[in-house]
Parts: structure tokens; C-alpha cells; sequence
């Protein structure tokens, strides 16, 4: 007999201007394993973040068995009976494993303003065996584990107190074959207890194997609920992506060909732990696209190509032959990088956006070691305008800006530069569509003027709009080639994609 | 509470104002290395007394002898508006920056427990002589002061003598090493057979616990020392010093001078803590504030390419009856009551200097009749 | 071959364990006290001569405690030193009326009481800590010359009573530095203490996120610290028999023996022992300074050596990911 315990009713959650979960109304069954699926920015993660106290919500409602859940905190929503084992690293380095397993709730130890650390580490010791865990001690530090072991350890955290929900999102990345086994037993166990996991991945497969029903969530929205037993990898997919393809912002032309000559030749790049011999080669003119799922070492691959990799095996070379080994040398080799992560690696935030928008071409605007300052203000003035940075005057912090016109300002700072390749890392993200579309519009007249681009996204549509090529990445590695034409499609990339 | 703050500071700057508009008396700084220690303490008790006297306004600047604090305490009472200022400076270089800031400011200086070397320092030395505004110096024969404690160790069978400096550098440090090692040599050259040795220095700080670390060490280091030179630092780094060799079981065993009474020095002579003290030379900062005053009132007009020049006398101390007549003139009392201070200022700079000269136990005792 | 692979799997564990940790600090004393008695076997190293050392380093040792608490949270406080110099100086005073209790409790209570004052502060006026706390020097600083005119003994600062000096010596200060430490252990094993300022230290928010008070905690390990401070007061003024009250942040050189000993106690944290990292630490960098002067190295050199051993022995034991942010 089915019983609702956990409804969301007309959820929102806006993060500025964008709306990342929007007017969602979702029920969850005792006793059931429910997936959560959808493609990256899909609102997935942060609908579940809103249900655990991660970020409050912005309007809506949840009711857990019947009675309003609002809840501000991890520790809260634990009180209440709700947990969430996170995409991230959950575990704090500096404690031991029973501390981190009981942290917030070490009143359930104390004797007075004495902590019971005997007492504590027993029980985490009980645990960690009745979950299978033997080979983790609890009161070691945690810092002696690996990132697995420290999963799991978050696994218990999450679970030991019996919470009638459980999320699990996007855990099994993170885990090998056996800490996925492990995993699934504790979900079965938590089920068959009369309670519910909310379970996301990405992995289609493994979602239909362990669930009971899965619910789709595309663009922020709940697209439907279907029986897990009843559907299918490829239905799936197309509930994911089931919407029409718009040549708004995006390149209208197919089949024009790219120049032979190759500006960018990356030969069997690897990074340890993250991508595993990546080769291409990148033309004039040319705008190739990388995509795949969050992890699979695209991002990495951006940073490789513009030296800023660490443990860098492989080499990067460009037409001349000099090899990029460093980012001074990227650089000054006609290289631009725009990062994803953009407030902490693309913009001085505590900067003007003069100081950013000159900062790689001080050396080109200094006669001897002096800086000319009405040099400077005309030169970030020019770019600045060439973008139409929305903006008080080149004196503004870039803090004051908005992520929109933050992006603008990096790439003022290369087309400054002049930069013959630019690599950017999602240039699009958390952008809404009028500076979208400005952004396309420059990547269209930068190929004109025969500059090439890497563009790397986890937005399918924008790939198959503006890339000449497509690269998909799958677990560090180059899975699928595809070259644009008019009839490809985001269920053709899917396929190479997970 | 920030506004609260920004409340406070305005009105603590408020009173600065109206407390310096107010003020009309000639103002005379005192730079210092501290105000408080020992020797510090004894200086401000005199110079607080010669203030009174004479109706002038005092104010302290503790600078711990860090030469940038030095250098920047001039600038602060220039700042203060003081007419002239006495200051006891750690090395001879930093004379350099405070001339030139009395000369800019118009501010009369004469310096106290310290002279400009002119051999070693030629160019403050001939700063000194040309500025209209360095009036002169009161110092001690610091070589002499080193040879005479090196004498009285010797005589009392001291041949291993370790030594325990403040601060590297001092230029009063180095005279009075410069003595020791004279005094040492003499005693040799008079004593081939029966040689005495001065180990290199190690420098204590001017904190007792800095003190008590360093002579731990030495003596640790030296198990054999039979004497320890705490050569000055105010008294603390002595304090720290006298607290180790207790410590250590080794109090009378090991041989104690230093420069610079202790408060309880006839305790310490007493118990065999210490061997003897030359010291009671708090007065000379005395004299720098006279020279200082007199230019103020314009009474001294320092000699052309030169300056005044005050040599100021140590008092010994090596036994019980040394130190009562001290503390009855010096401790309890001081040396000058204010009648006395009065008539000083009054003095040619010639008799000033003779003033000091004179200055000594029997002095007192000779003017308290 | 199964056999290297037991005997490495051993290893691997044992290398992760809180012995491992234990066992480095101990080689490299050791190494310290070895190298020295070699270059100078006459005159240190002794085991009267290291129980000297050890002396000495206690006092630093307990402050290096205190500490701990801020800097693993990744606060800072340049105010300890001029608590040292107020508190010594309050318990002196107190001292000439009530004694001991009046030396014991004018140190502690005035230890604590600054640090009660210094966490409402940060805690308001929201600015780093680095920058309240040299505010607060330099007016515990004017507090302390303030204070001093206060004592009309004669003895300024000073404890001339020959009955009150018990601490500076065996066996009272170990008595007191070896409460300290035991309290610390407990405060890091046995309280929330102990956890919470570790998990801020970690992850602010995420801390934050699971439950703590990361403001109440702040102010408490602001406490804690002046606390210890207290203790390490007591000993200092005993230790040297007075304290020097001092101005323009003169007091800030003693901040930094006791934060050596923190950086010790910081690098060894992952082994779980930072109160035996923080003393043994001091008791080394004691140790090379004695060992400089057996060698009759003068005081400037003794102190680049001391910086040059103390950054090669935090830089080893504690070196971020190559390409990390390393603030």
C-alpha cells in the first residue's frame, strides 16, 4: 500500500535572475527508492539542497508526513528526520572518524561540559561494522582515508539514525564497484525499513536498476514520473531532452569547412586522477566543442591545454612548435583562458575592471617598469565598450557587476590581448539570454577573423548550436568525435555521454 | 558598537587639542628607553622633581631602544610641540635623523648617558657641532666604568668572566666592553702567571625572563665562569640574570657586577648576590635637561662648531656600608631637593658641568650638613 | 612477495597512526640533542643541562598551547603578548596584598578576562583578527604602564617578596605548565570544544551547516587562549622574578616563542597529538638556542638558526599539494 511521506508543493528556488527550480510538485512514497534525473542545471541537486537546509527556499513548500518542513540547516533537517549525503566532500580533515560521524549531535556523549571520546568512538566502531565497514578505524583522523572511504563513512553519517529520507546525490561517482554494492545495500536496508532515498545520478542504467520510480527534471521543471520497471534508458533520455532546438543565439550555417591548417595540436595529455590521453588538433578558425557529463574531465582538459595543470604528462604545442608548459608562456603565446569558475578564477573580484581587463597586457603597456595610466584607462575603456559592459566607469570593482557582465569583462581582457586561441570553460553559465546571446555573437566574428576557439559546456544545445566539431568526454577520455551538420542531435551526444 | 568607538576616538582627540591649546609653560620631552624599569624609573623620578622646580612641562617618550622608535620619538614630541627635548639614544647613528629633526623643528637637544664617538661617528659628531639646536651631551667615562668593575672582580680572584649585553650594537655597550676588555688586558699585563679571560657576549634583551634565558645559557655553557658582567639593560636583564644563578644553587659562587642599582641592592650585597654595582648615575639626565632648559630660556649660547660637554660620575657600591649611605642620599631621597634644582638652573654652563663632576655621596652628605 | 606486502601494508598503517607522529617528534629531539653534544660534548646536553632546557621551554610551551585554539581556527591574535606583560603585572600588584592567591588569580583572571574582552570585540566589530588584536596591544600595553605607577613598593613590577617565587622554579612551575597541558589534552579530547574549533578551522561552513555556533566557538577559543596566557604570565613572572611594562608594540616580540610551538602542534594535529608536538617543539627550539651558545654563536646568528630549523620543520611536515593556494 502506497503512502505519500514527503510532498513538495509549487517549489521555487531563484538564485538571482535565474530560477533553477521552478513551480515543482513532486510526491514521495514510503518505502520507496525514487530516481531524480535530468541533465546538468536541471534543478535536481538543488531541489533536494532546498528539501536539506542547504539554501532556504524562495517560495513553495514541503510537507513531511503531512506538516510543513522548512529547515535552515543540515543538522536541522536531520532532526527532522531528513539527510542528504552531497556531490562534494562531506568529511572535515582535522577530526576523527566518529567525530565527523556525530558532529552536532555530540550532546548524545556528553556528561556535563565532558565529551564521553570512549564512549563516542565505540559506538562509531559498532557502526562502521554493522555497515560492513571494518577496515575503518574510528578514532583515527580522517585525513589518513580516501575520498571512497570517506564517502562512506558520510554514508553512515547520513543514515545512522534511521531518517525517513535519504538523498544520495550523485554518490556513486565518487565510489568503485564494491562502495556502489555497499551503497546500494544501505539504500535496500533503508527502504525495506519502511522508509525513502531520493536517489540522483546520471547513470541511467544503474537508476533504473535500483529504483522503484524516477521523476525528470528538465530546466528546472518536473517534466513527469514513470514506473522504473516500465521505462527505459532511451525514454529517458528523451524526457530529459524533449524540447524543440532554437537557432536564436546559436550559428545558422552547416557545412561550411574549416581551414587545414591546424593552430593547436594536444598529443596524448594526461593528468593524474583526471584525464587520461587526450589528443586533437584544433584549426583555424575553428570553434570545437568539449562536452560530457560534470566530471568527465573536460574542465581539466581546459586547464591542461593553457598550462595550468599540475603533473602535466603529454604535450601542448602550437603552430610555431613551442610547447605550452606554463600559463606565462600560454600567454604570451597568443592564448586566452576563461575559466568556469569564474568568481574565484577569472576575475579579481576585489578588483576595478580596468585593473582586470589590463592585467595580462601591463608588460605590453609599460615602458620600462612604469605604468602609463591614461594608457590604461583608454585601453580597458575601448574593450569594456567593444563588450557593452554595463558599468558606472572603469573604476568599478567587478564585485558590484553581474555574473553576465563579470564574463564580459574576461573576455574584454583577451580580446585586449588578441589572443589567437582562446579556450573558454563555460562561457555561458548562469548568464541570461540577452549577453547569451551577445557572447555567440562574438564567438561567430572572433572565427570570421580566423581566431579558433575551444569552447568546453555542459550545455548540449549550445554545443551543437556554435561548435564546428564536438569532442565528448567520458570518464577523462575522448568517447565520441562528432562534426556539426544540421540533422545531429543531443540524444547523438547523450549516447557517447554517459 | 562601531559607531560607539568612532564616538570615543573623537573625543579622546578633542582633549588632546584643548589640552595642548591650554598649555603655555616650555615643554621639554624625554625620550627614553623606559620610563618604568629600574633605571628608567629613577631617571623620571628626577627629572619629574627638576620639572617642578622650575615650572616646566614634561612629557615621556619609551622607545625600548629600537632605533626606528628612537629616530621617530623625536619627530613625535617636534610634534607635540616641546621646545627641547633629552634623549638617550641606543646607537650612535640614529643622531643622525634626531639633530636633523631638532634643527628643522627648532627644537634644543642634548643627550643623556650617551656622547657622539668623533672618531667612530665623524659625521653626527660634526651634525652635532654645526646645529644651532644640539646644545651638548652628558655622559659617563663608560671605559673607565668597565676597567674599575673588571679591577674589583680581579682583586676578589674572578678569572673566568662571562658577559651579558642588552642589545648588540649599543653604543654604551660597546664602551663598556671596550673597558672591560682594558681592564682585562691590564690585569694581565700585570699578572702574567695569573691570567684572567672575558668571554664574547651574549645579549640578554632588557626583560628579566630575556635575562634569566641568556644567563642560563652562558652558565650552562660555561660551567667554570666564575664572574658574570651583566653589563646594563635598565636592570631587568640584571634581575633576570641574579634569578638564574639562584636558581641554579650557584648564588655567591658566581662573582656578580653590572652598571645600573637594583632597588634592593643592599639585599643582594648582603646575601653575596652581588659583588658590586657601579651605578647611581640616575642624576645625569638631570644635567641634559639643564643644558636643554638653559637654551630654552636662552641663557646658553653653545660654542661655534661645538657643544657642551658634561662628564657625569658612577658611584660604586661593593659592600653594605657602601649602599647605606647611598639609599639614604639617593633611594630614600635624591640628591638635589628643589631649592637646590632652582639655583642649578641658574648655573653657567662651566659650573654646571663642575656640578656634576661633584657629584657623589659625600657631596650630599657635605650639602645636607 | 606476500610477505613485503603485509610488511609495506603494516607500515602504511602504522605511518598514519598517532605513534608515527609521536615517534617523529621524539627522532627529531633527539636529533637536535645528538647534533649538538656531538659538536660540543662538554658543555651541553647533560641530563642536568636538558632538564635546564626543558625548563625553560615550558612556559613558551603553555602559551603555544593557547594559541592553538585561534590559529586552528585560522584566526590570530598579536595581542598575547601584551596580556603577558598586563597580567604579570596585575599579579604582582595583587601579589603584595594577597600573595600567591593574589599572584595566581591576578595572572589568571586577568588572562581570561582579555580574552573574554578580545572575543566581543572581534565578534563585533567583524574585522580580521589580525587587525582588533594589534588595536588591543597597544592599548593593553598603555594598561600595563598605567598599572605599573599603581605599585608603590618601591619594586615596580617586581616580585622582591623572596616568598612568592615558587613558580619559577621545579617543582611548582612543572605542577602548573603539566596542568596546563592536561587541560588542553581534555579540552581536545573530551569537550565540543575541541572538535568545533578543529571542524571551523576545516570548513567554516560546512561547520556551520552541521550545527556549530562558529560564533560563540570563536569567542571561546579567544578565552581559552588568554586563559593559557594567564598560566604561561604566572610562570614568566616568576621565571624572571618581574615584568617590564613596555610601549609601541615592544610587547609583540613575545608573541612569537609561544607560536612556534603552535606551528609545531598545527603540523603534527593530523597524527592526533598536537600537545606533545607543541611542547617537544619548544623544548627544540630551546635546545638550539643553548646549543648555539655552548658553541659561542652570538644572539643574531642563534635567531636566523632558530627561524631557518623552525620553517625546515614546518615545511616537511606540513607541505601543501603542489599548484595549491597556499595562504
Amino acid at each position: 500500500m502506497s503512502d505519500v511521506i514527503l510532498r513538495s508543493e509549487n517549489l521555487y528556488k531563484h538564485f538571482g535572475i535565474t530560477t533553477a527550480v521552478n513551480d515543482v510538485s513532486l510526491e514521495f512514497e514510503k518505502g520507496e527508492i525514487h530516481g531524480l534525473i535530468g541533465e546538468n542545471g536541471s534543478g535536481k541537486s538543488t531541489f533536494c539542497s532546498t528539501l536539506c537546509g542547504i539554501y532556504p527556499i524562495s517560495s513553495g513548500r514541503f510537507l513531511l508526513e503531512g506538516k510543513e518542513l522548512r529547515v535552515r540547516s543540515q543538522v536541522e533537517a536531520n532532526r527532522h528526520g531528513v539527510s542528504i549525503i552531497v556531490q562534494e566532500m562531506g568529511t572535515l580533515p582535522g577530526l576523527t572518524v566518529a567525530e565527523n560521524i556525530f558532529l552536532g549531535e555530540e550532546d548524545k556523549f556528553m556528561h556535563g561540559v565532558v565529551k564521553n571520546t570512549g564512549a563516542m568512538n565505540r559506538e562509531a566502531q559498532r557502526l562502521l561494522e554493522s555497515y560492513g565497514f571494518k577496515h575503518i578505524i574510528a578514532s583515527k583522523m580522517i585525513d589518513n582515508y580516501s575520498f571512497e572511504d570517506r564517502k562512506l563513512i558520510e554514508i553512515i553519517k547520513a543514515t545512522y539514525f534511521t531518517p525517513k529520507i535519504v538523498v544520495v546525490d550523485e554518490t556513486t561517482t565518487a565510489l568503485s564497484q564494491s562502495g556502489r554494492e555497499e551503497l546500494f545495500t544501505v539504500m535496500d536496508r533503508i527502504k525495506n525499513g519502511g522508509n525513502t532515498v531520493i536517489f540522483i545520478s546520471h547513470d541511467l542504467e544503474e537508476v533504473i536498476d535500483h529504483t522503484d520510480r524516477i521523476s525528470i527534471l528538465r530546466d528546472g521543471s518536473l517534466v513527469g514520473t514513470v514506473k522504473s520497471s516500465e521505462t527505459s534508458a532511451d525514454e529517458l533520455k528523451r524526457l530529459m531532452v524533449g524540447r524543440e532546438l532554437t537557432n536564436r543565439y546559436y550559428r545558422t550555417d552547416y557545412g561550411q569547412s574549416v581551414s587545414d591548417e591546424i593552430v593547436l595540436s594536444v598529443d596524448n595529455v594526461s593528468v593524474p586522477g583526471e584525464i587520461q590521453d587526450i589528443s586533437f588538433r584544433l584549426h583555424k578558425g575553428e570553434i570545437l566543442g568539449i562536452g560530457g557529463l560534470s566530471e568527465c574531465g573536460m574542465h581539466e582538459t581546459g586547464k591542461a591545454i593553457f598550462g595550468a595543470s599540475y603533473g602535466r604528462k603529454g604535450s601542448v604545442t602550437l603552430k610555431g612548435g613551442y610547447e605550452v608548459k606554463s600559463i606565462p608562456g600560454a600567454i604570451k603565446h597568443s592564448i586566452a583562458y576563461a575559466s568556469k569558475d569564474r568568481d574565484t578564477e577569472s576575475v579579481i573580484i576585489a578588483n576595478s575592471i580596468r585593473d582586470n581587463i589590463c592585467l595580462p597586457s601591463l608588460a605590453d603597456m609599460s615602458n620600462h617598469a612604469l605604468l602609463n595610466n591614461g594608457k590604461l584607462d583608454s585601453f580597458a575603456k575601448k574593450f569594456a565598450e567593444l563588450m557593452s559592459v554595463k558599468m558606472t566607469g572603469i573604476d568599478q570593482y567587478v564585485s558590484a557587476l553581474s555574473g553576465g557582465n563579470k564574463q564580459k569583462v574576461v573576455l574584454s581582457r583577451w580580446l585586449g590581448k588578441d589572443s589567437d586561441i582562446l579556450v573558454l570553460d563555460s562561457p555561458t553559465r548562469g548568464i541570461d539570454v540577452k549577453v547569451k546571446a551577445d557572447i555567440y555573437a562574438l564567438m561567430s566574428e572572433l572565427k570570421a577573423r580566423g581566431k579558433s576557439i575551444i569552447m568546453i559546456s555542459e550545455e548540449l544545445q549550445e554545443l551543437l548550436g556554435m561548435s564546428d566539431r564536438i569532442l565528448i568526454m567520458k570518464d577523462g577520455r575522448i568517447n565520441g568525435e562528432f562534426i556539426r551538420n544540421q540533422n545531429l542531435g543531443e540524444k547523438d551526444l547523450i549516447t557517447k555521454m554517459v | 558598537m562601531k559607531k560607539l568607538l568612532s564616538v570615543i576616538l573623537v573625543l579622546g582627540l578633542a582633549c588632546t587639542v584643548v589640552f595642548a591649546a591650554g598649555n603655555k609653560k616650555p615643554l621639554i620631552g624625554v625620550s627614553i628607553w623606559s620610563s618604568t624599569d629600574t633605571l628608567g624609573s629613577q631617571c623620571k623620578r628626577i627629572l619629574d622633581a627638576a620639572a617642578q622646580a622650575l615650572d616646566v612641562d614634561i612629557m615621556y617618550v619609551d622607545q625600548g631602544h629600537v632605533s626606528e622608535k628612537v629616530t621617530g620619538s623625536a619627530e613625535t614630541l617636534a610634534a607635540a610641540g616641546c621646545d627641547g627635548m633629552i634623549i638617550c639614544n641606543s646607537a650612535s647613528a640614529e643622531m643622525n635623523a634626531v639633530i636633523n629633526t631638532c634643527t628643522k623643528d627648532k627644537m634644543y637637544v642634548a643627550q643623556f648617558f650617551r656622547i657622539i664617538d668623533k672618531t667612530a661617528n665623524p659625521n653626527e659628531y660634526q651634525l652635532a657641532c654645526q646645529s644651532p639646536y644640539y646644545v651638548g651631551a652628558v655622559h659617563e667615562g663608560e671605559i673607565d666604568n668597565g676597567s674599575n668593575l673588571i679591577k674589583i672582580l680581579a682583586a676578589k680572584g674572578c678569572r673566568k668572566i662571562a658577559l651579558e649585553g642588552w642589545n648588540s650594537g649599543d653604543a654604551t655597550f660597546l664602551l663598556r666592553w671596550k673597558g672591560y676588555k682594558q681592564g682585562v688586558e691590564t690585569w694581565n699585563k700585570a699578572h702574567p702567571q695569573d691570567k684572567a679571560v672575558l668571554l664574547d657576549p651574549q645579549y640578554g634583551g632588557t626583560t628579566s625572563d630575556t635575562g634569566r634565558s641568556t644567563a642560563e645559557a652562558i652558565i650552562n655553557a660555561n660551567h667554570d665562569v666564575d664572574a658574570l658582567i651583566v653589563a646594563g639593560g635598565g636592570g631587568d636583564t640584571l634581575i633576570g640574570a641574579l634569578a638564574a644563578i639562584d636558581s641554579m644553587g650557584l648564588k655567591g659562587k658566581i662573582k656578580v657586577v653590572s652598571t645600573d642599582f637594583l632597588a634592593d641592592l643592599d639585599q643582594q650585597l648582603a646575601s653575596g648576590g652581588m659583588a658590586a654595582e657601579s651605578g647611581g648615575h640616575y642624576a645625569d639626565p638631570l644635567f641634559a635637561f639643564m643644558l636643554v632648559y638653559n637654551a630654552i630660556k636662552g641663557n646658553y649660547h653653545k660654542p661655534a662648531g661645538s657643544f657642551y660637554e658634561v662628564l657625569f660620575p658612577y658611584l660604586y657600591v661593593a659592600s653594605s656600608q657602601d649602599y647605606d649611605a647611598y639609599a639614604k642620599y639617593f633611594v630614600t631621597d635624591l640628591p638635589y631637593n628643589a631649592k637646590e634644582l632652582s639655583a642649578m638652573a641658574k648655573l653657567s654652563e662651566p659650573d654646571l658641568a663642575k656640578k656634576a663632576a661633584a657629584l657623589s655621596i659625600q657631596d650630599v652628605m657635605q650639602r645636607r650638613k | 612477495m606476500h610477505r613485503i606486502n603485509i610488511v609495506s601494508e603494516s607500515f602504511l598503517k602504522f605511518k598514519t597512526s598517532k605513534y608515527f607522529g609521536f615517534l617523529v617528534l621524539v627522532v627529531m629531539t633527539l636529533f637536535f640533542w645528538g647534533f649538538f653534544r656531538l659538536l660540543s660534548p662538554s658543555n651541553f646536553g647533560t641530563s642536568r643541562l636538558v632538564i635546564s632546557y626543558f625548563q625553560t621551554s615550558i612556559q613558551y610551551a603553555v602559551g603555544g598551547c593557547g594559541l592553538y585554539f585561534i590559529v586552528v581556527m585560522g584566526l590570530f591574535d598579536f595581542s598575547v603578548g601584551a596580556n603577558i606583560v598586563l597580567s604579570s603585572l596585575v599579579g604582582v600588584l595583587l601579589s603584595r596584598q594577597f600573595g600567591y592567591w593574589g599572584l595566581i588569580f591576578g595572572c589568571l583572571l586577568c588572562g581570561t578576562l582579555i580574552g573574554a574582552f578580545n572575543g566581543i570585540l572581534y565578534s563585533r566589530l567583524r574585522i580580521p583578527s589580525m587587525i582588533v588584536t594589534v588595536g588591543l596591544m597597544l592599548i593593553l600595553e598603555s594598561v600595563a604602564n598605567y598599572v605599573v605607577t599603581l605599585d608603590k613598593s618601591g619594586f615596580p613590577g617586581k616580585l622582591s617578596n623572596s616568598n612568592i617565587l615558587a613558580f619559577g622554579h621545579a617543582p611548582w612551575n612543572y605542577l602548573a605548565a603539566g596542568i596546563a597541558f592536561l587541560l588542553m589534552v581534555f579540552l581536545l579530547r573530551f569537550t565540543k570544544t575541541g572538535t568545533y574549533c578543529n571542524a571551523i578551522g576545516s570548513d567554516e561552513l560546512v561547520a556551520k551547516n552541521m550545527g556549530v555556533n562558529v560564533e560563540r566557538y570563536k569567542f571561546i577559543g579567544f578565552v581559552l587562549l588568554h586563559f593559557f596566557v594567564g598560566i604561561m604570565a604566572l610562570l614568566t613572572v616568576s621565571y624572571g622574578r618581574g615584568m617590564l611594562a613596555v610601549t609601541g608594540m615592544s610587547s609583540m616580540d613575545r608573541n612569537f616563542k609561544p607560536l612556534m610551538g603552535t606551528f609545531f602542534g598545527v603540523a603534527f594535529k593530523k597524527y592526533g597529538c598536537p600537545v606533545t608536538a607543541i611542547v617537544l617543539g619548544e623544548f627544540i627550539i630551546i635546545m638550539i638556542f643553548n646549543g648555539l651558545v655552548a658553541l659561542n654563536v652570538p644572539t643574531t646568528i642563534n635567531d636566523f638558526v632558530t627561524g631557518a630549523v623552525l620553517l625546515t620543520i614546518v615545511s616537511l611536515t606540513n607541505r601543501g599539494l603542489k599548484g595549491s593556494v597556499v595562504k
